[in-house]
């Protein structure tokens, strides 16, 4: 659905300084379900899109869009991807439905399209209304109206849920699982990683404009280890067993051990039981996506600050 | 394409600011045409009797005799070189003494002088209004950041580039072809009114006046939109032009153009544009003869219409292939 193969992109700023925003990128979203985009602030997540969808010229690399190369022959398969990037732009002095009408006539859309995109995104009472009087949550509805003008087979979405409330977030998070469902493939740019957990079936992490790590959540997760909860009455004690016995063992609140799981959860308990430390409680700690998307851009958090 | 051009079309119909600017292409001229009709309107019975008593009164005056024997004394001074007559005091009084019209100071409707003036000013006008529209046009549209969402149904740059240059290229020219022929009728049926003769080529000249100032419109409105296309903001566009406006007399005084400096100011262009070329002066050409001890000096050129043409094109083509190809390869915030 999306493939793109050492892309690059680098920018001169004003005083000549160059900066590599996206640095080699291999990416590759298949058909089907929601993929998740995540990386942080700077990482060139919204600068990979915008080369995507022609806003942007790659420096070097190449990408393909519905198997359409990029951006020769976006004009063939722009009529089937919808997107939504960064802030939702449109003519502020324009209603919601004037806006939303220039961009239908312009694909050549069905003369209710308008009124379809409105209805699904709930905001047909304020269609007459100018764009600039909405709320933040009124114009995110409006840009992934816009998406849904196109009837696409691919959405690619740019934190969609900025700005809106709970209610909105959680519609919007139901609007897409069901997209996804229904065969349209989307790429899931967002900062709440929760929701892209909930939502994504598979996903990417970049950091520096460099990939490092893709493929499906649960075995991205997996990928990065079970950690098990052991509750002891003496848990000093116990941690020296354990490091007697070569577990990677470390103090955690409440006066419980953290054990790595790189061995199975019965040999810690046997271990232990052998020492005379009784287990009364053994909980395996999965690690979520959260965690495993901070480890990952340690470094980069690190260097930005 | 045809479809591109409907969503241009209601986009700039949209555009409140674009509205009151072509209102206002409409409502400057009738205002020049209503002040040129009351300012050469026909005099009253009251403006004559007034007049008239006003040079009576005038009539008696001690400096109207003594303007006449100083005239009687050296008429040469008065009438020029070699000037002759078979009753010079006649002449000298009918030169000196206060008439009736000297204080009528209003003319009649002068119908050569006015498609010579203003045949030029209301392409002008328009022209001006037409740029700020195509400015303000284009401009919201990288203001608001929605230009990267009409490129993402639309990618193919150079079309949407065309499109929005064909639209502002049609309206300018309706509104300069309306505008212009409505206040030309206008004219001529004021001309009717008042039994004021005008001379058949007068009018001739009116029809290529119209076509060619509508070129102007045109091309200001171009103008506007490739500078907005290119600098992405209609406030840099419409700084930069106050600031050649300001700064191009100067600068182009400066150039070692040889005295031929008139030649490129825009309004020498413009006119030879419109009026089928221009005479200007240049310090140049600035020759004096002597004639029966009689001076006689010109300093007059000819622009052509090829000329002031081949001068604007230069100036519209810049900017737009500058606009079009920074378009076609500048990422779009």
């Amino acid at each position: 659905m999306i493939e793109t193969h050492g892309l690059r992109k680098v920018f001169r700023t004003r005083r000549g300084e160059v900066r590599v925003a996206v640095d080699g990128l291999d990416l590759a979203v298949p058909a089907g379900g929601v993929h998740g985009f995540l990386g942080p602030n700077g990482s060139g997540k919204t600068t990979t899109i915008r080369m995507l969808l022609g806003l942007a010229r790659a420096t070097a690399g190449s990408m393909r869009l519905l198997g359409a190369d990029v951006p020769s022959r976006l004009p063939d398969v722009i009529d089937r991807v919808g997107a939504v990037v960064e802030s939702p732009k449109f003519s502020p002095h324009f209603t919601g439905r004037q806006n939303l009408m220039l961009l239908a006539r312009t694909m050549g859309a069905a003369p209710d399209a308008v009124d379809r995109a409105l209805d699904t995104v709930s905001l047909a009472g304020r269609d007459r209304e100018r764009f600039k009087g909405y709320s933040l949550g009124m114009k995110q509805r409006l840009a992934i109206a816009a998406t849904l003008l196109k009837d696409p087979e691919l959405l690619i979405l740019d934190e969609p849920t900025n700005g809106l409330d709970p209610a909105g977030i959680r519609e919007i998070r139901d609007t897409i699982r069901e997209l996804g469902a229904t065969g349209v493939t989307v790429l899931l740019s967002s900062h709440i990683l929760a929701e892209v957990q909930q939502v994504c079936t598979s996903a990417t992490i970049i950091g520096n404009g460099r990939m490092l790590a893709s493929g499906n959540v649960q075995e991205l997760l997996a990928s990065s280890g079970t950690s098990y909860r052991v509750r002891v009455a003496d848990p000093a004690g116990a941690r020296t067993v354990l490091k007697a016995a070569g577990f990677d063992a470390a103090d955690a609140p409440d006066g419980l051990l953290t054990v790595d799981g790189d061995r199975p959860p019965e040999e810690i308990s046997r271990t232990l039981g052998e020492s005379g430390h009784w287990v009364a409680e053994l909980t395996p700690v999965r690690v979520d996506l959260e965690t495993f998307f901070l480890e990952l851009t340690r470094d980069e958090q690190l260097g930005a600050a | 394409m045809g479809r591109l051009l409907g969503v241009e079309l209601a986009r700039l119909r949209w555009r409140r600011a674009v509205r009151v600017l072509v209102a206002a292409a409409f409502v400057i001229p009738l205002f020049v045409f209503g002040g040129t009709a009351w300012s050469t309107r026909p005099v009253s019975e009251a403006e004559i009797a007034e007049a008239t008593a006003q040079a009576e009164q005038e009539a008696q005056q001690p400096y109207v005799q003594e303007s006449i024997e100083m005239c009687l004394e050296d008429p040469e001074m008065y009438f020029g070189p070699g000037f002759e007559t078979e009753d010079p005091e006649q002449e000298c009084i009918d030169a000196n003494t206060p008439r009736d019209e000297w204080y009528l100071q209003r003319s009649p409707l002068d119908v050569p002088s006015v498609v010579n003036d203003l045949g030029t000013a209301i392409p002008v006008i328009l022209a001006v209004l037409m740029l700020l529209a195509a400015a303000t046009y284009v401009g919201a549209d990288w203001a608001s950041g929605s230009m990267s969402n009409q490129l993402l149904f639309e990618p193919r740059r150079g079309r949407v580039w065309a499109a929005k240059a064909l639209v502002l290229a049609i309206v300018g020219a309706v509104v300069g072809l309306v505008v212009q022929t409505l206040f030309w009728v206008g004219v001529r049926g004021l001309a009717a009114s008042r039994d004021i003769a005008v001379p058949g080529q007068t009018w001739d000249l009116v029809p290529g006046i119209v076509l060619r100032g509508t070129l102007i419109v045109v091309g200001a409105a171009l103008l506007g939109y490739s500078l907005t296309m290119l600098f992405r903001s209609t406030v840099v566009t419409l700084g930069i032009l106050f600031g050649v406006a300001v700064a191009s007399t100067i600068i182009i005084a400066a150039l070692p153009l040889g005295g031929d400096n008139e030649r490129y100011m825009l309004h020498t262009n413009v006119g030879a544009v419109v009026q089928d070329g221009v005479d200007y002066y240049s310090s140049e050409s600035y020759t004096c003869t002597y004639e029966d001890g009689v001076e006689s000096c010109d300093g007059q050129r000819r622009l052509s219409l090829a000329g002031g043409a081949s001068y604007l094109a230069l100036i519209l083509l810049l900017p737009g292939f500058a606009g079009l190809a920074t378009f076609r390869r500048r990422d779009v915030p």
